[in-house]
């Protein structure tokens, strides 16, 4: 193995993390090349040295402060949740009204309708309503015409 | 989706805190508030402000219980959280330089709450002072990712994968970043070391 594949290497060699093959490969370039070695032994002590980072115990009141936060964030959540549904509740009755308020519209427009439209047709077709009055008086003299001209056919008849 | 029998003691907690259950979540903030405290004071350097965002990291896995699905481990989820809150801190405060190394200098070791506290000369204790400083120092002066996965891999003992999902990076360039992060703590770590004269295999 040589220097640039074992440099690429070194960070699971040293976390222990290589196939026993690899690892093998790598220590046994280690025991030949000085400089690989240097590296990784430097690598190896200056992790152990990150040992000396202090560590930071919580604070004492820690777990009380933070549930009261806890519960001052779920008072805000109840809070909120509460309005919503009274908007979404008061937006609901709104919209009853408004469907009551409309469908009694559209019920009292049916009730005068019909007359209304009964008359607007009167109006509309006044020459035809005219023409049949005159058709229904001129059915009783057509009677009376038609009538005439049997007679008078008859007699014609009659006459030869 | 984790199999129900193999999930976690943080998956479980969170699965109750789902159903209503708010001792649960006071159970997940006594469970897991070292690890968040002690990650976030590690990558920004202030103890106080760690607290404060380890509080707000907690508020948000509470909000985010509706949409919770136990996919990865509790902790990864939870440092996922974590991450987005102090990249969104780190860049705005950037602008004011308030995590300069400056507020951290002549701060005494007694402002830091140190975990294992033992007897020692004073010649160790000034020493040790100065190799926590030093050490503080080289962390801090990581660029952001390169101290974050440093810090989630190095005293969280994320693997690289976790760390991935953490930093919604490839496995690879973790790696990557881990390498040079490595790299960059022994260049400047170098004259504190005491390396060992023969390999050890």
């Amino acid at each position: 193995m040589r220097c640039e594949e074992v440099k690429k290497k070194r960070l699971e060699f040293l976390d222990n993390l290589l196939a026993e093959a690899e690892r093998a490969a790598v220590d046994e370039h280690l025991l030949s090349c000085a400089h690989c070695r240097q590296e990784v032994s430097e690598l190896r002590a200056s992790w152990k040295v990150l040992d000396d980072f202090p560590g930071l115990s919580p604070s004492g009141d820690f777990v009380e402060r933070t549930m009261a936060s806890f519960r001052e964030m779920r008072k805000k959540e109840r809070k909120a949740l509460a309005l919503r549904r009274g908007v979404i509740a008061a937006a609901a009755g709104v919209l009853l009204v408004l469907s009551v308020v409309f469908f009694n519209s559209l019920g009292e427009g049916d009730l005068q309708h019909s007359p209304a439209l009964a008359d607007e047709e009167v109006i509309e077709n006044l020459d035809l309503v005219e023409d049949l009055e005159f058709l229904e008086e001129f059915a009783d003299d057509l009677d009376m015409v038609m009538e005439y001209e049997f007679y008078v056919a008859l007699s014609d008849e009659e006459a030869l | 989706m984790t199999p129900e029998g193999s999930r976690d003691k943080g998956q479980e907690l969170m699965m109750k805190v789902q159903r209503g259950d708010e001792s649960a979540f006071e159970s997940l903030v006594e469970i897991y508030r070292q690890s968040i405290i002690q990650t976030a004071f590690r990558y920004i350097g202030d103890a106080s402000l760690a607290e404060d965002l380890a509080q707000e990291v907690f508020l948000r896995v509470y909000r985010a219980r509706a949409t919770y699905k136990p996919l990865a481990a509790f902790k990864t989820w939870v440092f996922r959280i974590l991450y987005n809150l102090v990249v969104n801190e780190a860049h705005a405060r950037k602008k004011r330089a308030a995590w300069s190394l400056e507020s951290l200098r002549g701060k005494e070791r007694s402002e830091f709450f140190i975990s294992d506290e033992r007897a020692i000369t004073p010649v160790e204790a000034m020493e040790e002072k100065e190799l926590h400083r030093k050490v503080r120092e080289t962390v801090f002066n990581l660029p952001e990712n390169q101290r974050m996965a440093l810090v989630l891999n190095k005293y969280e003992d994320l693997s690289y994968q976790q760390i991935a999902k953490v930093m919604d990076l490839s496995v690879e360039a973790v790696k990557s970043m881990l390498f040079r992060a490595r790299e960059n703590v022994r260049n400047r770590l170098v004259g504190y070391l005491k390396v060992e004269a023969s390999h050890e295999v």
